[in-house]
């Protein structure tokens, strides 16, 4: 659906990307993940055909973004980080127009508009001023706008910046809920935003691809963290010996141990680490799957990348 | 096509969901009208529509900007131009849809003050091809006018920048011919040509000079296509 070969752009003389590869299939929910300035937002013009690459070509729905933009154009839902809405128009008047620019025809124009209201659950302000609305309305009339053509790939430059956390949610669950049919391209510099709703997951880091991950790698399934009352010698000493604990590391909180344990294996190793616990005889306070941050996810690839060289 | 279309009745809309509509209609024909109760009631008695076109003509050139201002400007600021850039259209598709509307507007004003020549008729006998001539030069003049407005308005990212622009752009052209008679020889005969005010000359004498009636039409179109030169050069 989204196959990205070798795009770069420069803005000048200055480097924005260079080289980003990519590709994402048909239903797939995938993630830009970097942090503001990365590029991300850069990648997803060029793939909305807002502006051309300076080299390298990307094909979107089947067609080429430089070769043939219009049909690219017209397969597209795109929802930019600034949100394109005249505030001076009522949404169903503003939906309307959107219709008519992406040229959906007079008689499917009103079923359009009526199916993009629904799905962005945004019925209840069909007839207010956008201007007028919260920014959580504006937001979901942007996604209703990206919605209105039906789009086989669906491009959302950071969908839940400036939303509560309760909107947050309904935007992610929005999100998950298009996925499945259209393939779904999403940028955030949070980390969770992107792990809770993205199966695949790219990382950009100074216009480049720093690494293509997935959910699993990023939650830290393989990381689990464990509090327990003792001293830390002892409980390192009985949780190295734990099959496919590969690394611990420990601090002290009080009269606490923490200790951070990394599996090698895909195998969950929390019963194990349970039975270990109780044999040595220390008391358990807390165990539970640690996430990574985005700094450390950051650290780790860009890490790799310069040990690649 | 339907897409210039739908663009250009957008803008239509759009001015007058904003005061402009209402300012500019009334500033226009508060103004004509009293000058015109003072030119034909109070002072000379004659029915000619000529002076009033010459009134009309100016007050526009005040306003064009006003009523072009926003057409890219306002697009640019508020990231709508990504929405029409990332849509099946062409630049050149939106530009003109741009000109359509701010022409429509125009020409509704153009409607409105029909009212003049009406009443000329009813009450008294103008000299009818003279008044055809004259507002035939009206609406050429403000195509014009409208084009290097949505050139300017090209240019700047916000409305009073692109409005002071478009002001600066129609006065040079208006006042060209006092330019050319500094500079002698050749340029000074070059630059007179390109004044928008001895081009309405002849319309106002009742004379269809093809010679002028193209060059409303080739500064319109250049303006035009600068616009777009000009927001595809941005693009790339």
């Amino acid at each position: 659906m989204i196959k990205v070969s070798r795009l770069t752009k420069y803005y000048g003389p200055t480097r924005a990307v260079e080289g980003v590869t990519f590709e994402a299939e048909k239903g797939e929910i995938i993630g830009l993940l970097g942090p503001n300035g990365a590029g991300k937002t850069t990648i997803m013009r060029m793939l909305t055909g807002y502006f051309a690459p300076t080299s390298g070509t990307a094909k979107v729905a089947g067609y080429d973004i430089i070769e043939e933009p219009m049909e690219v154009k017209k397969r597209l839902g795109y929802l930019p980080e600034v949100l394109p809405l005249y505030y001076e128009m009522v949404v169903s008047d503003y939906l309307e127009f959107v219709a008519q620019i992406k040229g959906i025809t007079f008689k499917e124009r009103r079923a359009k508009v009526a199916k993009a209201l629904g799905l962005a659950r945004i019925e209840d302000v069909k007839h207010r001023i956008i201007g007028r609305l919260s920014r959580g309305y504006k937001q979901r009339v942007g996604i209703a706008q990206a919605l209105l053509n039906d789009p086989e790939v669906l491009i959302l430059d950071e969908p839940t910046i400036g939303l509560d956390p309760k909107q947050i949610i309904e935007i992610r669950e929005l999100i998950k809920s298009l996925g499945g049919s259209r393939t779904v391209l999403l940028s955030s510099h949070i980390l969770p935003e992107v792990s809770m709703t993205c199966e695949k997951i790219i990382i950009i880091n100074k216009g480049r691809v720093a690494a293509v991950t997935d959910k699993a790698a990023i939650e830290g399934k393989d990381r689990i963290l464990v509090k327990l009352l003792g001293q830390p010698e002892q409980a390192v000493a009985a949780l190295s010996k734990v099959k496919s604990v590969a690394k611990v590391e420990h601090s002290v909180e009080g009269s606490y141990s923490v200790l951070t344990l990394e599996s090698s294996g895909k195998k969950d190793i929390r019963q194990d680490v349970f039975k270990a616990v109780v044999e040595s005889g220390l008391v358990l306070v807390e165990m539970r799957q640690a996430s990574h941050t985005l700094e450390e996810v950051f650290l780790k690839y860009t890490a790799k990348e310069e040990d690649a060289r | 096509m339907n897409s210039i279309w739908s663009i250009a009745k957008r803008e239509l809309r759009n001015y007058f969901v904003s005061p402009i509509a209402y300012i500019i209609l009334t500033v226009f024909f508060v103004i004509c009208g009293l000058f015109g109760y003072i030119e034909y009631m109070a002072k000379f008695q004659y029915a000619q529509l000529v002076p009033i076109m010459g009134l009309m003509t100016n007050i526009f050139m005040f306003l064009s900007p006003m009523l072009t201002m926003r057409l890219l400007s306002e697009e640019k600021k508020q990231g709508t131009l990504e929405l029409l850039y990332t849509s099946p259209l062409t630049i050149t598709g939106i530009v003109l849809g741009k000109y359509l509307g701010a022409l429509l507007f125009f020409g509704l004003l153009f409607l409105i003050s029909l009212e003049f020549p009406i009443f000329l008729m009813l009450y008294g006998k103008p000299d009818v091809p003279v008044m055809l001539a004259s507002m035939l030069g009206f609406i050429l003049f403000g195509g014009t006018l409208i084009a290097m407005g949505l050139f300017s308005s090209s240019l700047a990212e916000t409305q009073i920048v692109s409005a002071v622009i478009g002001f600066a752009l129609v006065l040079i052209f208006w006042v060209m011919e006092f330019f050319s008679s500094a500079v002698s020889g050749s340029v000074g005969n070059w630059l007179a040509t390109l004044s928008l005010s001895k081009h309405l000359e002849s319309f106002n004498k009742g004379v269809l000079d093809g010679g002028d009636i193209f060059f409303f039409l080739a500064m319109s179109f250049m303006f035009i296509f600068l616009a777009i030169r000009r927001l595809e050069w941005k693009r790339w």
